[in-house]
């Protein structure tokens, strides 16, 4: 076997146009299919790191309940801010970042006209170690520690209630024990993403004006937690769920946002049966070049036959060049397809526009490792599987007839 | 030339086993690119028909500047519902019906028995439609109600996320609190008739209401804030609504439900892009096979060329043989490629491709189906790409020299 590896580098090189073909097939269906699912998994891949790092963090603790209710956003069911909790979540291993936050819902008025809104109050000190991207998109300065009356809306928010820069807004909302309650705010910036999975109704406000809003001076509904890495994501919410006891729940990304997983699904299982139609084309080039080497080289195989190779060495030989050549097209597709989705990425991906309200997308291309292997592994043994059948016509010859062919 | 081409017809079937290997790679790639479109075309349709005939209305008609601030859902830009303007609209070409609307939003609750406790009120955004006339501009809006609901005068209906948060049953007293145009509140009473799917998940709390309660609610007896126009084909849509916009002057604005909803015109603009992309890159593909093919039988019928020039044959007539074989390796490649997505379409056209897109809260059926131009210029790039790929093989057995392709160098 090992003494036929360099046979068949060698003959992979003698007819270089004949090469040049085969390896050219591989390498466009592998780098057409990596380069393409780097472009489109970028897409799912850029919306699921924002969420992670700019919204709704890895990992989300509430206290029992909450999750079933949440549509509701109840405020009944909180948690004490800072404290035992908070020290448990910090000493769980691979927490890197852990911020508390209010969410509620309400009404914002300019004045004339009022909304509805989905309000997040965030502690601006901490926030950014659980959620570094938290300004992403922004048009504006972000919440200060110690801004009390600060808040961020959406682009099309600002539209839709006439505001500016520091223009004073109200926001009412229903407090903790039941009673209206309402007070100012003043506009720090806007947030210019367009994301259709998130809503354009959702604001940010500073923790210490919400939990003066709703009568919860020292609570809070919600910590979010960064992990270090996102594999370690499940023995992290396993282990704090261990430390927390049955009293709270822990949700993951993935839980409390199931359409983006989903469309990561979608994505990943449409690009799959492309690239699988890629490969097909591909190894369809490579079983025509690999019939036509066999025909060609007949009086080489006789030869061969003559002075005592095996028919299964012959066969063996064939699918050697086949796997050389798809090793050398599949690695010249990933390198080009790595260099072209590195070189999109380092220059800061895309930003798609969506919609009228000014609002965008930022895309990231992504290559995904797993991508890369299946890519080269399907290519490798699409063109061995592509040189069954030629091999085993070349390893049927009979010597003397093979020999006096033309 | 017609020698020439029974003779590309034969040597196309001589090699058998080489000629299926080809057609095979161009059947799948033609195929798989129109069927791709395909999909793609029933998927547009089904996102197009669920908007425009199922909750938005084809062409939507506000005061001129209401769009801009339609999540605060502005009530002061509205306006009485005229007959002479309703006519005036049904009155131009291609409008199949008007209906009046009007968006707000509120909070309600429901009313419950002194035995249960009385759940807290939820925010909600509102759209009140007339329960007669809606149905001629959104026929598919009930496809979104759940089973058995009633929606009239006395009924609405709310997203299943408020139905549920709430713990709403058919028959239950709702009692809904909104401001009106001048931001004082009040109230009015009704009844849950039903439930309804969202269409994406994280859309606010959502209900529809019979107009005539709105207009009760905020102080709007015969006002409303939208008008929602149904045209009689979507194809002409963009027409429609420019006669439209001409037909109600200045001080009102004409929106398609595209323009309404940017997102999904995004959404729709990358599929075709990528579906572009993809399709590009699988008839290159494949037209590279087809040019290895011709290569192959250029070098491995060096003998047979020689002969042929030897017996009189041009250099033209050589190139013109080797292109004619391309063209018929084309040819067949093309009309089983067709002839596969066509099966494909048809087969799911008629039972329909169960779709859950990534953000919708249930599935629904794509019925793909095939659009003549995108099919015609795939078919044409097919075999039209065939013989250009195969340019530089019949060109080079047209260079050949007789005697030392006789001799087989």
């Amino acid at each position: 076997m090992f003494r036929l590896l360099p046979l068949a580098a060698r003959n992979v090189f003698r007819s270089k146009a004949r090469t040049a073909l085969t390896v050219g097939m591989l390498f466009l269906g592998v780098m057409m299919s990596l380069t393409l699912s780097g472009f489109v998994l970028g897409v799912g891949e850029t919306m699921v790191a924002e969420a992670i790092q700019g919204r709704v963090g890895a990992l989300e603790v509430h206290r029992k309940g909450y999750f079933e209710e949440r549509d509701k956003s109840p405020l009944k069911l909180d948690l004490e801010q800072g404290g035992p909790l908070e020290a448990k979540l910090k000493a769980a291993p691979h927490v890197t970042g852990v911020t508390p936050r209010i969410v509620f819902m309400g009404l914002l008025t300019n004045g004339s006209r009022g909304t509805m809104v989905l309000a997040t109050a965030v502690d601006p000190s901490t926030v950014f170690q659980a959620l570094p991207q938290a300004d992403k998109y922004l048009d504006g300065e972000y919440l200060q520690p110690g801004d009390g009356t600060g808040v961020i809306v959406s682009t099309a928010m600002g539209h839709a209630l006439a505001l500016q820069k520091g223009t004073p807004v109200m926001m009412q909302a229903q407090a903790q024990n039941g009673r209206q309650n309402a007070l100012d705010l003043e506009l720090r910036a806007t947030m210019s993403q367009s994301n259709p999975l998130e809503s354009k109704r959702a604001i940010t406000v500073p923790l210490p004006f919400a939990q003066s809003l709703l009568g919860m001076e020292g609570r809070v509904t919600e910590y979010v937690v960064a992990v270090d890495d996102l594999d370690h994501l499940d023995a992290t919410a396993a282990a704090i769920r261990e430390s927390l006891g049955p009293d709270y729940e822990v949700h993951t990304w993935a839980e409390l946002r199931p359409p983006l997983r989903d469309m990561r699904y979608i994505q990943r299982v449409v690009l799959g049966a492309v690239s699988l139609v890629f490969l097909i084309i591909a190894v369809f080039g490579v079983a025509n070049t690999m019939l036509m080497s066999v025909m060609e080289r007949t009086r080489e195989i006789g030869t061969m036959l003559a002075v005592g190779m095996t028919r299964a060495q012959i066969a063996a030989l064939f699918l050697l060049e086949a796997a050389v050549q798809a090793v050398i097209g599949a690695s010249l597709g990933v390198v080009v397809a790595t260099t072209v989705v590195k070189a999109a990425a380092s220059r800061g991906g895309f930003w798609v526009s969506m919609g009228q309200d000014g609002g965008v997308q930022q895309v990231m291309p992504t290559l995904l490792p797993a991508a890369v292997v299946i890519a080269v592994v399907a290519a490798t043994v699409g063109a061995l599987g592509a040189t069954v059948s030629p091999a085993l016509r070349a390893a049927r010859l009979r010597p003397v007839e093979a020999l006096t062919a033309v | 030339m017609w020698t020439l081409l029974a003779m590309a017809w034969r040597n196309v079937r001589r090699n058998r086993r080489r000629t299926a290997i080809t057609l095979a790679a161009v059947i799948i790639g033609v195929g798989a690119v129109i069927a791709i479109r395909g999909v793609l075309n029933g998927l547009q349709a089904g996102i197009t028909r669920a908007s425009a005939e199922g909750a938005l209305g084809a062409i939507q008609v506000h005061r001129a500047g209401y769009l801009d601030n339609v999540l605060s859902t502005p009530l002061s830009m509205d306006f009485p519902i005229d007959e002479k303007m309703l006519d005036t609209i049904r009155g131009v070409p291609g409008v199949r019906a008007v209906t009046p609307r009007i968006q707000f939003a509120g909070s309600l609750t429901i009313s419950v028995p002194p035995d249960r406790e009385m759940p807290e009120a939820l925010f909600f955004t509102a759209i009140a439609v007339d329960p007669k006339t809606e149905l001629l501009v959104c026929p598919d809006r009930p496809t979104l109600y759940t089973e058995g609901t009633r929606f009239d005068d006395e009924h609405l209906v709310m997203g299943d996320a408020l139905a549920k948060s709430l713990g709403a049953k058919v028959g239950d007293e709702v009692v809904l609190l909104a401001p009106d145009r001048d931001g004082s509140l009040n109230g009015a009473l009704s009844h849950v008739g039903g439930a309804m799917h969202a269409m994406l998940p994280g859309e606010p709390k959502v209900a529809v209401v019979p107009l005539h309660l709105a207009q009760e609610l905020l102080r709007m007896d015969g006002r409303a804030t939208e008008l929602a126009v149904a045209v009689k084909d979507l194809r002409d849509i963009d027409d429609v609504k420019a006669r439209l916009a001409k037909a109600v002057g200045p001080e009102w604005e004409v929106h398609t439900w595209l323009e309404v909803m940017p997102e999904r015109r995004t959404i729709m603009q990358l599929q075709d892009g990528i579906g572009v992309i993809v399709s590009f890159v699988f008839l290159v593909l494949m037209l590279l096979g087809v040019a290895n093919t011709t290569l192959m039988a250029v070098l491995e019928r060096t003998r047979e060329v020689g002969t042929m020039m030897s017996l009189g044959l041009t250099r033209a007539q050589v190139l013109a043989l080797f292109l004619l074989e391309a063209l018929v390796m084309g040819l067949w490649g093309a009309a089983g490629g067709l002839g596969l997505a066509a099966a494909f379409t048809a087969y799911f056209s008629k039972g329909g491709l169960t779709f859950r897109p990534p953000s919708a809260t249930r599935a629904f059926d794509v019925l793909p189906y095939l659009s003549p131009r995108f099919t015609t210029v795939v078919l044409l790039i097919a075999v039209l790409g065939a013989v250009l790929f195969s340019l530089y093989p019949a060109w080079r057995a047209s260079r050949l020299r007789p005697v030392e392709a006789l001799a087989g160098r």
